[in-house]
């Protein structure tokens, strides 16, 4: 998947003095994923130091995901150590990435799902799917859309009735700002089974519409779909 | 009404919006432009809705053991019977190698290994560093830092510059003290941001926020820096030469703006510049006209390159400047415009 790649935007004011003034500016996410790149390559090649900067940097959201994935703490921990310590022995083998942080979450992902699996065969009981709660996080960047605690009420009521498959889909979409096909790769699914997913949860939402009352509420969720 | 609400779905769910809100390209911009005069209504909705989905948040752990599962993998890893190590030693040395007077600096490493961590950074490179505490470095080109791999709680937490770096320290709760050393200085903080350029025998240091205290290092007897207080928006200044340090206000944004990988120049004399291209890039500024040096520059740039800078400083000034092996000649054009 290739990301489109701006052209800077220039501006030059021409001075008549030999003073000059101009502003030159760049899209600061490419700069993110561009220094990720570089300590990964970096790492690849031996360096070692790249790896620690790696870790700090993915560590967060890394547990974080592992926290909407499993309540079992020791077992995010566990197949967080397990993960580095195979990037760290492998080092060399490793492959080329489009993106750091998208090869490490389907990584944990999968290592998460092997070991429910095996704690469910133990307890010869069926892995059950984890759900987490949404919450709303706090108004940032002078939002002129601002919720009442009525509003934002009914909101994480009617997202938190989605299924978990839905809240993990809208979630790496929304708060990890994956693509469409990072997400169906992270979830072994196809993308249109992303796709759909997603629809019928932005759905959904749209549906609430017609049990709630209050007009604030619907106007809310009509925004929200 | 279901057509349109479908609709808002679409284009709440594509993902050229995201790209294009990211990172406009004419493409994008004339695909969203076509969309909006589709629903023309619609774009408000859709960016209000987009922003409460951007809000959607959940439950997290505030304290991860971020130290402790680093150590326990890395000893899982060495634990493990493929014999990791030797071939990342052997690759190292290979490339090593290759670059001038690096091969001392691989056995410098290599020898410091079990204790200290090393990042050395080349002409034209910089790199992020998070330490052991959680503080971050910026390392510009040409420059060293040098810390303990392993921090404890007891001890001051001490790293070593050769070079320029901005930190931002961390501030702990123990109010365990933060040391950067130089041959010249020693910076002590509690939690704060502050530059460090220590280059050709002078230090520099920039104070953006919090406080730091300046003493001079122990195997400098000359030095009269003592017990030396620095408040933010203060430049420190210590010179080879004087014992005693200059100071003065200054706008620390000039002094730090290159950790985002823009410059910022605010009357800034060419002298300057070229010593920052000569100490960054590695190149040797000759100048063949003396009031060149005297000129001023005031800039800002983003995605900081020198090809750019160079470009514009010739512009501006109708000069020409060619690159000869590592040396820049910087000739007045001439005619100006």
């Amino acid at each position: 998947m290739t990301r489109a790649k701006s052209r800077p935007v220039l501006f030059w004011k021409c001075c008549m003095n030999s003073k000059a003034t101009f502003s030159f500016f760049a899209p600061p996410d490419a700069t993110v994923e561009a220094d990720d790149l570089r300590h990964w390559n970096k790492f690849r090649r031996g360096d070692a130091a790249s790896f620690t900067i790696i870790y700090y940097h993915h560590i967060d959201a890394l547990y974080h995901y592992g926290e909407r994935l499993t309540a079992d703490k020791a077992l995010i921990e566990d197949c967080l150590q397990d993960l580095f310590a195979e990037l760290w022995t492998r080092q060399m083998d490793l492959p080329e990435v489009q993106t750091v942080k998208f090869y490490l979450f389907k990584a944990l992902k999968r290592k998460i799902n092997r070991g429910r699996d095996q704690q469910a065969k133990f307890l010869s009981e069926a892995a059950a799917e984890h759900d987490f709660a949404l919450t709303l996080a706090s108004e940032t960047e002078g939002d002129d859309w601002q919720l009442s605690p009525g509003q934002a009420a009914a909101l994480l009521k009617a997202v938190n009735q989605l299924s978990p498959r839905q809240k993990e889909a809208i979630t790496l979409r929304f708060y990890d700002n994956f693509s469409y096909n990072e997400i169906a790769e992270i979830m072994a699914l196809s993308d249109r089974s992303v796709y759909n997913l997603m629809y019928r949860a932005l759905a959904v939402l749209r549906q609430t519409v017609d049990v709630g009352t209050c007009q604030q509420v619907l106007l809310v969720l009509l925004l929200v779909q | 009404m279901d057509h349109d609400q479908a609709s808002v779905i679409q284009l709440l769910m594509d993902d050229r919006i995201q790209a294009w809100v990211k990172q406009p390209t004419p493409e994008l911009d004339r695909y969203w432009k076509e969309r909006l005069r589709e629903h023309p209504d619609e774009q408000p909705a859709v960016e209000r809705a987009r922003r409460v989905l951007k809000r959607l948040s959940f439950e997290k752990s505030e304290h991860i053991d971020r130290e402790g599962m680093l150590q326990r993998a890395l000893a899982q890893a060495e634990g493990a019977s493929r014999p990791a190590s030797p071939r990342i030693w052997s690759n190292w040395y290979r490339v090593a190698a290759v670059l001038v007077g690096a091969l001392l600096v691989a056995a410098a490493y290599w020898y410091t290994l079990p204790a200290t961590q090393t990042h050395t950074t080349t002409y034209g490179e910089s790199e992020h560093v998070v330490l052991p505490d959680g503080s971050t470095v910026v390392l510009n080109a040409n420059s060293t830092l040098r810390y303990p791999k392993v921090w404890d709680q007891q001890h001051p937490r001490t790293v070593s510059l050769t070079g320029e770096a901005f930190f931002s320290v961390t501030h702990q709760a123990n109010g365990q003290k933060f040391i950067v050393q130089t041959d010249q200085v020693t910076i002590e903080v509690l939690g704060t941001e502050f530059n460090v350029n220590h280059r050709r025998g002078e230090t520099e240091v920039v104070l953006q926020t919090g406080s730091i205290r300046l003493d001079r290092a122990s195997d400098d007897a000359q030095s009269q820096v003592d017990n030396l207080v620095v408040v933010p928006g203060e430049l420190v200044r210590l010179s080879k030469t004087q014992g005693a340090p200059e100071r003065r206000v200054v706008n620390p944004q000039v002094y730090s703006a290159w950790t985002q990988d823009r410059w910022l120049f605010e009357n800034t004399p060419l002298s300057e510049i070229f010593t920052m291209i000569e100490d960054n890039y590695g190149y040797q500024i000759v100048a063949k006209q003396a009031d060149i040096a005297d000129e001023v520059f005031t800039a800002e740039l983003e995605n900081a390159n020198l090809d750019l800078l160079l470009n514009f400083l010739s512009e501006s000034f109708g000069l020409q400047i060619t690159k000869d092996h590592r040396q820049l000649i910087v000739n007045r054009k001439a005619t100006r415009r």
